[in-house]
């Protein structure tokens, strides 16, 4: 071999190790200076990239409109919008703030909170500074996006989880229309006698907060303690998920669950395959829309020991690496102002966090709504959950499938997940 | 035939180039930067990184640590971690020998002249350029209750399909089959060209010796298209070993962890709990071990390969 070459790849070898060596000490500096969530032009625009889970097109508009408010009050700042499915959101935000290269503005959900507060910046001296009134925030979702003391995000909206029902079902077969404050023997009743020719009265599935809602009500069993760690493993917990499975696979008032899909209990719903499910307000306008029947709300049936239920929200919070804390600042203010909180409302894209405002749900919702709505409410208490809830929520979905096939029972599914998952 | 591919020169030539090159070597150096920045940035960085990361305890957030063979250890000790192990394991000895009798079979079906010989061979080739997704969706609605299988079975017996994708011990025959499915017409179109390099006249000497199809099969296809066969197998091997499409879009690697494959375990490690160092750490368990299996059918091939015609 000739001399050249040797010398070529011993240069070779030195321009490998000095890229490697160049690489490792970017990859551990950290809290990167180099920032792809916001950039200032030339003339002082400021453009702040926002991340947020959106699920078709009317979805995106609906928040590229929210995006737009931000440059109309302030035209030196302009929000790039990016959204991705919900079930991809967290995973993707995670790898993100991990790498820090996370979007200035942060949209997050209150369950997910605790596990993404290290890459998030806190609001409080910001909220200071520009003399934020909070108060009309309702207060249990303002602490649903607070850790530590410290809050992380300022809410877009809120919703404790209710009953969805096809009231074309329910006339069909001879059912009376649920009352709010309904109880478990009625809910039982009433969907043995929805499931009759290859249609079923309820879908079970085992979503977090729709699922454990149902569980709270039924035994008042809560999947994470008060103080922070998960608790699977109780007794009425494990009552309360083998009654939940059951529903599928022992009363078979639920059809067969086909696999991990999380998309599965909407679409019998929508298909007209099962007659109620679990929903947030959030969701509850858009399955009007889509629905090719008419649909009626309840609240979750009422248990033992009086109706209860969880609530839930999101908002929108601003990276550790956002190099424009101050701009990202005013346009999440924007973002959650009365104005925009009210056009969502009225949408039924989200139950306003402003109490003020929250009024415009109503406008476009369905008769009674309000009744449900508010009795919901009041018998609601905020989801705890873990700082690796997004682990804890997929690995329900993964174990507990054969629960509501009959081929496991709750005690196994809820001992595997929580030997996984130690908080 | 594949041999082709590796250059074999004698030590003459290589001298003779060597000199050549000495003389365009800087040239030539400028010529081959392109594609060496490319290299060293996106293939040799990220594999001599996640090597690095392998012996460390990494999180996304947080401290990290040298651990040494803590993450093998760790990881060997998971059960989950061996069950996965154990999945992959299953889904290459089922996944294997079906896809290459489904490729062999089909090739050999269509290789005579016959009608429509060439549209069969884009229909059998289809599966393998639709978008997976798609076929995942599509298979989906084949497998679940009330689906084709269990609608048709149900109506013409009154019996019910198991639930393919629900249930345990059915699963992963439900994501082997649906990948045999997706994966065979790659194979057969290997399969297909290089019965078609077959000489004629060897069958034919083979059938007025008195050779009937099967012996013919047997001692003038299968050892002529053993090149093919070698290729094939160890393309599909490595491919099956890195099995993660299917899973994840079918079950999600459930019911429990049924389906969960070691490229799940790696992506779960790494893009769900944030354990970079267990992930990578996995990762080079499954590369070590498709090494040590490719390595394997190397050595084993002169027994059954036959290059000479």
């Amino acid at each position: 071999m000739g001399r050249w070459m040797r010398g070529g790849r011993r240069s070779l070898a030195a321009a490998v190790a000095v890229v490697i060596a160049g690489g490792l000490t970017a990859g551990c500096g950290g809290d990167g200076q180099e920032s792809s969530g916001g950039s200032k032009a030339g003339d002082g625009t400021v453009t702040l990239t926002w991340s947020m889970w959106a699920s078709g097109t009317e979805d995106r508009d609906a928040w590229q409109n929210v995006a737009a408010a931000v440059t109309k009050k302030y035209p030196n700042i302009k929000v790039t919008l990016e959204t991705s499915p919900f079930e991809d959101y967290f995973t993707k935000l995670g790898t993100r703030l991990a790498g820090g290269s996370a979007p200035c503005v942060v949209s997050m959900q209150s369950l997910r909170t605790g596990g993404y507060v290290s890459g998030m910046r806190p609001l409080d001296d910001l909220i200071k500074k520009n003399g934020l009134d909070t108060g009309d925030f309702d207060s249990s979702i303002m602490a649903g996006l607070a850790s530590g003391g410290k809050q992380y995000a300022l809410p877009y909206d809120l919703g404790s989880l209710v009953i969805t029902y096809n009231k074309d079902m329910f006339e069909a077969a001879g059912v009376p229309a649920p009352k709010v404050g309904w109880s478990m023997a009625d809910f039982e009743s009433a969907a043995k006698k929805l499931t009759t020719g290859g249609k079923y009265g309820f879908v079970a599935y085992p979503t977090d907060l729709n699922m454990f809602s149902m569980i709270l009500s039924r035994t008042g069993a809560e999947p994470v303690d008060a103080s922070g760690k998960l608790d699977l493993t109780s007794g009425p917990m494990t009552t309360g998920f083998q009654w939940f499975a059951d529903l599928a696979a022992k009363a078979g008032v639920a059809p067969k669950v086909p696999g991990v899909d999380n998309d599965f209990p909407d679409t019998q719903f929508l298909n007209g395959n099962a007659a109620m499910w679990v929903n947030g307000p959030w969701a509850v306008l858009s399955l009007k829309q889509q629905a090719k029947f008419d649909v009626g709300l309840a609240t979750i049936p009422a248990g033992p020991d009086g109706p209860k239920t969880y609530s839930a929200g999101s908002g929108f919070g601003i990276s550790q690496s956002c190099p424009y804390p101050d701009e990202a600042f005013k346009a999440i203010s924007v973002m959650t102002s009365a104005d925009v909180l009210g056009q969502l409302g009225t949408l039924g894209r989200a139950y306003p966090a402003r109490k003020s405002v929250q009024g415009k749900w109503y406008e476009n919702a369905f008769e009674g709504a309000k009744d449900v709505i508010d009795a919901a409410n009041a018998s609601a208490k905020p989801f705890r959950a873990t700082a690796n809830w997004d682990q804890v929520s997929k690995l329900l979905a993964q174990y507990g499938v054969p629960a509501f096939n009959g081929q496991a029972t709750a005690a196994d599914v809820l001992k595997q997940v929580q030997q996984q998952a130690p908080a | 035939m594949y041999d082709d591919a590796i250059p074999r020169r004698g030590a003459g030539a290589r001298e003779r180039r060597a000199r050549r090159l000495r003389g365009d070597g800087r040239v030539a150096a400028l010529f081959a930067a392109p594609s060496l920045i490319g290299l060293t940035l996106f293939t040799l960085f990220p594999i001599v990184m996640s090597l690095v990361i392998a012996f460390f305890r990494w999180p996304a957030v947080g401290a990290r640590a040298f651990t040494g063979l803590g993450n093998f250890a760790t990881l060997f000790a998971d059960p989950v971690f061996r069950r996965t192990l154990f999945n992959t394991l299953l889904f290459v000895v089922l996944y294997l020998p079906l896809n290459l009798v489904v490729s062999v079979g089909l090739a050999v079906w269509i290789s005579p002249r016959m009608k429509g010989r060439k549209v069969l061979r884009v229909v059998f080739f289809l599966p393998v350029v639709t978008p997976m997704v798609a076929n995942a969706v599509v298979w989906r609605m084949v497998y679940q209750p009330g689906g084709l299988i269990d609608g048709s079975l149900h109506a013409v017996t009154g019996v019910h399909a198991p639930n393919f994708l629900g249930e345990q011990g059915w699963a992963m025959f439900a994501v082997v089959a649906m990948s045999v499915w997706q994966g065979f017409g790659y194979n057969m179109l290997v399969f297909s060209a290089a019965l078609d390099a077959i000489p004629r006249q060897l069958v034919e000497a083979a059938q007025i010796d008195g050779a009937g199809p099967w012996r013919q099969f047997f001692r003038i296809t299968l050892p002529m298209i053993s090149p093919s066969m070698f290729f094939a197998t160890t393309m599909t091997l490595i491919t099956s070993f890195q099995v993660f499409t299917q899973p994840f879009l079918l079950t999600g690697g459930g019911p429990g962890i049924d389906t969960e494959t070691l490229m799940m375990f790696v992506y779960n490690q790494g893009f769900s709990v944030y354990q970079f160092g267990l992930a990578s750490a996995a990762a080079w368990i499954l590369f070590v071990l498709i090494l040590g299996v490719t390595a394997v059918q190397f050595a084993g091939q002169r027994r059954w390969v036959t290059y000479d015609v």
